[in-house]
């Protein structure tokens, strides 16, 4: 049962991803984990970061260490302060630093300190730096090394109401920093000035994080006056230049932010002075496509679902980008795997069945050839019978 | 000192400039090089510090680690460079051709296809990888059952820790900003406004250079007064910004990065927080004092020839208990190896410092009911003394 609450517990969120890591374990047989990349850590740990350049993570770097069994992970980290504070101390250890092969040797002696007590057969692991890779599974032999990955994504993808509620509050925060930057939008400014009010209002209201460079795009009318691109679709999202914006330019956003870790992926459209006629059209169309395709959002439909209700409202022609997807789920750093029109196929789509506790971003296009096109993100939690919007951002100058 | 020492934003304008073209060709060469010096065929590059040393691109930015995976491959009997997850060529440079693109794919079995297309990676003999995900090897196995897998990351390191001028160029560039900015936040810190506030300012200020993130997201934290309970002797140290509110006689640290083509500096100060009419007490310029002499005996051995493990020696002979933060580390196209010191790194190597590194080194000094001093320079080993590239002074605490 997924209840619509505003309340939120992070201590019981912890606890709750912990019960459902340690029955994923349980489950695949396997007797530990150890994780490396930045929202695997976050999902086992709760643990806060200063977020960084991955070359700076790589070397000041938090990594997790999961027990079959046991009532709390392990934290290997550069910056104590992140632990959360029901973290027991003897489960909060010194960095790890597996850059070079003695630090891989001490890795493995630490590791190895940790698991004495447990009989760990398997250890699951989702990524490797060079150094473990070809050190660590003769250092800690006869202990198999396994692939995390799949367990992490299937555990990740139905969401607590505390994790849901993360999410709600991370989309806010993001579509009010959002919304500062709009207030600025005017001819003659400069897409990174965007980025400047965005980042600051974002910031002042307590977003734990920047995931992404925030992308502010000045559209081309036509996507040949755009970059060279390797399937001739609209190329987004660039990075954003300091162009300057100029009357009536269309102005794309896609920004992704944390609340505790939670991804919000707030996207836009704005037109910089007065709109078109056409660009009306395509907002219309783009609303027509969204309402019709979060209208069929339930536990129990499949992702294909979605997929042919997009095309039949766009005249028969796919509206999304072709490098990405109609829709995808969302939670820690970002968007998950599981995308839906993407280019795994129909197949993937039919087999993909929305359940209560996902959350899902959609994201339709249109696009006239000449005039630009619209393109907006709006998030859905699925629900016990359906789905609750949980965007608000509105379509100025049309609602 | 020379002229050229004396550069901060004026470094474009001075010399010959930045030819980015030329720097592209200056890196490549040097890997291209290496790679036949070491007998390595393929490299196979995620790290982005490692990919964009080699092809100069400008990919969108994210501020997490993902897996593993061969975002960029280098092949040696053919020179040419192949990119992953690049549906379009808007900042890649035009010397790599678009057959070499290959777009963003979500598909496995479509990206497994994309690379096993890559010319000459079917009969390399040694590929090297600077990271591996547990799935990867049985594909790279079949499309190159030949290839003996080898550690890049050490190979890279190797390439990148020795800067060329250029580079240097940059770093300056990007520090430069990184100071233009913290200036511009300093009459910002007064009582009342909130660490989170005062974060937002920042990289406003930053975004006014034109630039759209950050290369880490920064500290903007009041020191701690008190000891806490995770502290453990070590001196209590506070790096993640929240929402309380700065008072009068805080000392708060900030340390940020802003990035120029992908290269970084490393830039801390900590400031009073007096108020439009309070002073800074004399205890806090104490404090500053104590760092000062602490950092200044790690840079006076940021000298050619020398251990990294003399670094760390340095600061201690001080009586300094070591902090919570690295003492030093590279940095270049982001953060690199070596990094001496900080919260649970591991003894730093007999390695020593070559001509032509640059180090960030950082102290942190603490005292109870006082707080802490936070300091970040970013030094290049020379022949000589280290040169200092940063140049922000470390006013009101060192104006004595």
């Amino acid at each position: 049962m997924v209840e619509r609450t505003r309340e939120l517990d992070l201590a019981r969120m912890r606890r709750d991803r912990h019960a459902r890591l340690q029955r994923e374990m349980r489950e695949r047989g396997v007797d530990a984990l150890l994780l490396l990349t930045s929202g695997n850590v976050m999902y086992a740990t709760g643990a806060r970061h200063v977020m960084a350049d991955n070359g700076r993570t790589y070397q000041l770097r938090n990594i997790a260490l999961v027990l079959s069994g046991a009532p709390a992970p392990h934290l290997f980290t550069p910056l104590p302060e992140g632990a959360p504070v029901e973290l027991p101390a003897d489960h909060l250890h010194p960095a790890l630093w597996p850059e070079t092969d003695e630090g891989v040797e001490d890795m493995a002696r630490r590791l190895k300190d940790v698991l004495g007590g447990f009989d760990v057969r398997s250890l699951a692991v989702d990524d490797f730096t060079a150094p473990m890779y070809f050190g660590l599974p003769s250092l800690l032999a006869p202990v198999e090394l396994v692939e995390a990955g799949t367990l992490l994504t299937h555990a990740r993808l139905h969401k607590t109401t505390d994790e849901l509620e993360c999410m709600r509050r991370s989309w806010e925060i993001n579509e009010a920093a959002t919304s500062a930057a709009e207030q600025i939008l005017r001819p003659g400014v400069r897409l990174t000035d965007l980025s400047g009010a965005f980042f600051r209002r974002l910031f002042e209201l307590g977003a734990t994080s920047n995931f992404l460079d925030p992308v502010f795009q000045a559209m081309p009318d036509r996507i040949a006056d755009g970059p060279w691109s390797t399937n001739g679709d609209v190329p987004f999202n660039l990075v954003t230049t300091d162009h300057i914006i100029s009357d009536r330019e269309v102005i794309w956003t896609d920004t992704v932010t944390s609340y505790e870790g939670y991804a919000s992926d707030v996207g836009r459209t704005w037109v910089a002075g007065r709109p078109s006629t056409t660009v009306r059209r395509l907002y219309e169309t783009w609303q027509e496509i969204t309402d019709a395709v979060i209208a069929e959002i339930k536990p129990g439909v499949s992702g294909d679902v979605l997929t042919r209700v997009a095309t039949e409202r766009n005249g028969g022609k796919k509206p999304w980008l072709d490098h990405f997807f109609l829709a995808h789920g969302l939670g820690l750093e970002g968007g998950e795997p599981q995308q839906i029109g993407s280019d795994r196929g129909q197949e993937y789509d039919e087999q993909f069945i929305f359940e209560p506790g996902m959350a899902i971003v959609v994201e339709p296009v249109t696009w006239k050839e000449g005039h630009a096109g619209w393109r907006c993100e709006e998030l859905v939690f699925v629900t016990d019978d359906g789905c609750e919007l949980v965007s608000h951002y509105p379509n100025e100058p049309f609602q | 000192m020379s002229a050229l020492a004396q550069r901060g934003t004026m470094v474009l304008e001075d010399g010959a400039g930045l030819d980015f073209g030329a720097l592209r060709t200056a890196r490549r060469d040097r890997v291209f090089d290496a790679m036949g010096e070491y007998g390595i065929d393929v490299l196979m590059l995620s790290r982005g510090g490692n990919a964009r040393y080699v092809v100069g691109h400008r990919p969108i930015w994210r501020s997490v680690v993902t897996p593993w995976a061969p975002m960029c491959t280098v092949v040696r009997s053919t020179r040419q460079i192949h990119l992953m997850a690049a549906t379009w060529d808007d900042g890649i440079p035009t010397d790599i051709s678009h057959e070499n693109l290959s777009q963003l794919m979500w598909n496995p079995r479509k990206i497994f296809g994309s690379i096993s297309k890559i010319p000459g990676l079917a009969d390399a003999e040694c590929i090297g990888v600077d990271g591996m995900s547990p799935s990867m090897p049985a594909a790279l196995e079949m499309f190159a059952p030949k290839g003996r897998l080898v550690d890049a990351e050490r190979f890279m390191r190797g390439l990148r820790a020795v800067k060329l001028a250029a580079e240097i160029d940059c770093i300056r560039m990007a520090i430069s900003m990184t100071e233009g900015a913290l200036a511009a936040i300093r009459n910002d810190l007064r009582p009342g406004v909130t660490e989170w506030e005062v974060k937002g300012c920042f990289h406003e200020e930053m975004c006014r250079f034109g630039v759209n993130h950050p290369a880490m997201e920064g500290t903007f934290c009041a020191t701690p007064r008190g000891e806490d309970r995770r502290s453990e002797g070590s001196p209590p140290v506070r790096l993640l910004p929240d929402g309380r509110t700065l008072r009068a006689r805080d000392l708060v640290a900030v340390a940020a990065s802003v990035p120029y083509a992908g290269y970084e500096g490393a830039v801390a100060r900590t400031w009073p927080c007096t108020g439009p009419t309070g002073r800074s007490s004399d205890a806090q310029h104490a404090l500053y004092a104590r760092w000062k002499a602490a950092h200044d005996a790690v840079v006076e051995r940021c000298r050619p020839g020398v251990a990294l493990v003399e670094l760390q020696r340095a600061w201690t002979t001080t009586g300094e208990p070591l902090p919570p933060v690295p003492l030093a580390h590279g940095v270049g196209l982001g953060v690199e190896p070596p990094v001496v010191g900080g919260a649970g790194a591991i003894a730093p190597s007999d390695e020593e410092l070559r001509v032509g590194m640059v180090l960030g080194v950082q102290g942190y000094v603490w005292e109870n009911g006082v707080g802490g001093y936070l300091g970040a320079e970013t030094v290049l080993v020379t022949d000589d003394a280290a040169q200092r590239l940063t140049r922000l002074s470390h006013d009101p605490l060192s104006a004595r």
